[in-house]
């Protein structure tokens, strides 16, 4: 079995999104999610304490608002549970569990503006995603202090620069920094071509950087 | 196992990178920690005996149902082997009793010949079945019964066709009744059977073979042993004159039984 690692992995800062025996088959997250379809509890625990901080980033960064994250992150997981026996190892387990996150995403705020869309990287749909996903926030901003830790005020300012991106380019961002996943994957798991992914990465990261130039 | 590093395709930006991870670290609150947690236990906890259930599961038990269901039809099937085929021989269990110890007792009394022909000789009973209802005024002397005495000859002499057997359609007998000389109904023969005791059926001869005795006497010319021999047949059959050659009917009419007596007549 090949294993691809992207580099954005965040080893540094959040060291449950790798394996910490990256060379140990057994330790993988493919590997840990079979053994939990064959009843091995203590592996979904391990397997949930190396993603559960980074799907519930790519949620709360998506909705703005926690009581929907939790919501939407409780469901994604009972969701992983519920599928335990049926997962196939033929793809990463990581782009598996974000594909239900995007998928439980667009659920909500299907429900809660009606399904006037059809795919959250729909180009077409783009403009109508990004104004779903406004109203959703309500124009709120994010006012959770446990988010803003080191650097309260770059913090911030970064989540609040992200809430004003185009959902589709803020889908791709998360996408690549909490999931870690490539191009490729992102490209795979959203439908869209690569090249239109790395146009987004670009668009986001030039905002956020823009964000980080006025703070200095 | 191979990993390839992809740096090359990162559009990112490692300050911002950095910025964000340090910034941001957002966490599920512990309640829902639990609450999935507590789910994926107890699914796994479901999940686990299922294969064990199934690894201790002898192989013998799969073919539990199938050897049940075969051992039922085989039990099925010999029960039916075992029922009689002839509707006729279905009769009351009573009547199997009699036919049992009237096949005992033609056995015992008259061996095996006696009871093959005890079985096959058709009796005068059969002709009397076919023939309609008699009239009672024209019964022979010794089984003519009185007004008064009918309801006592309808249980004391159990042999004697009631009124209301004549009023009934006459039935079709079964061979082995009919061996047996019962003319009557079903329920009228089997009462005197049960009565009698299985010795009194084994002494007894069948009443073709007294019916042939008294014949026999009577061609003799010993009037007096033929009477005796007749008056012992009325008792043991109270239609005893039905079994007779019509030719000795006449004079048998003329001989009383000890239960009747000639006088009774007079």
């Amino acid at each position: 079995m090949t294993l691809v690692a992207a580099s954005v992995g965040r080893a540094d800062t959040a060291p449950h999104m790798q394996p910490a025996d990256a060379g140990n088959p057994d330790d993988t997250d493919e590997a840990l999610m079979l053994a939990y379809g064959r009843g091995d509890a203590t592996a979904f625990e391990r397997l949930y304490a190396r993603h559960k901080g980074s799907t519930y980033r790519y949620l709360l960064r998506h909705t703005s608002e926690r009581p929907v994250a939790d919501e939407l992150h409780q469901d994604v997981w009972m969701s992983v549970v519920r599928a335990r026996e049926r997962y196939a190892a033929d793809a990463r387990f990581t782009t598996w569990v974000y594909t239900l996150a995007r998928h439980r995403l667009i659920d909500h705020w299907r429900a809660r503006r009606g399904a006037r869309f059809t795919s959250l990287d729909d180009e077409g749909s783009s403009a109508m995603l990004e104004e779903l996903a406004a109203a959703d926030r309500g124009g709120a901003q994010v006012d959770d202090p446990l988010s803003l830790t080191i650097d309260a005020q770059t913090g911030q300012r970064l989540v609040v620069a992200l809430a004003d991106v185009p959902a589709a380019q803020r889908d791709a961002f998360l996408l690549h920094v909490e999931a870690g996943l490539s191009l490729e994957e992102i490209a795979r798991l959203t439908g869209a071509p690569a090249e239109t992914i790395k146009s987004r990465l670009r668009y986001a990261y030039r905002r956020l950087r823009t964000t980080l130039e006025d703070l200095q | 196992m191979t990993i390839h590093r992809r740096d090359d395709e990162r559009p990112g930006d490692p300050a911002v990178d950095a910025a964000w991870r340090a910034a941001v670290r957002d966490e599920p609150p512990a309640r829902i920690d639990a609450t999935i947690l507590a789910a994926a236990r107890a699914a796994a906890a479901g999940a686990r005996p299922a294969p064990q259930q199934r690894a201790m599961r002898p192989w013998w038990v799969h073919w539990q149902p199938l050897a049940a269901a075969a051992g039922v039809a085989g039990l099925a099937f010999s029960i039916v082997q075992m029922l009689p085929r002839d509707p006729e021989r279905r009769a009351t269990p009573a009547v199997e009793a009699v036919e049992s110890s009237r096949d005992a007792a033609s056995t015992t009394a008259g061996g095996p010949a006696q009871s093959a022909a005890s079985k096959i000789v058709p009796p005068p009973a059969l002709v009397q079945d076919q023939r309609p209802a008699p009239d009672p005024a024209s019964a022979p002397v010794g089984t003519r019964a009185t007004p008064e005495a009918d309801n006592q000859s309808s249980a004391a002499t159990p042999g004697v066709p009631s009124p209301s057997a004549y009023s009934n359609p006459p039935r079709a007998i079964a061979p082995d009744e009919r061996a047996a000389g019962l003319g009557a109904t079903s329920e009228a023969r089997v009462e005197p059977a049960q009565r009698r005791p299985a010795e009194d059926s084994a002494m007894t001869p069948a009443p073709t073979e007294w019916a042939r005795r008294v014949a026999a006497l009577h061609a003799s010319g010993d009037r007096a042993a033929a009477a005796d021999a007749l008056r012992e047949f009325r008792e043991a059959y109270p239609d005893a004159d039905q079994y007779l050659p019509t030719e000795l009917r006449p004079w048998a009419a003329s001989i009383g039984t000890p239960s009747a007596p000639k006088n009774r007549q007079e």
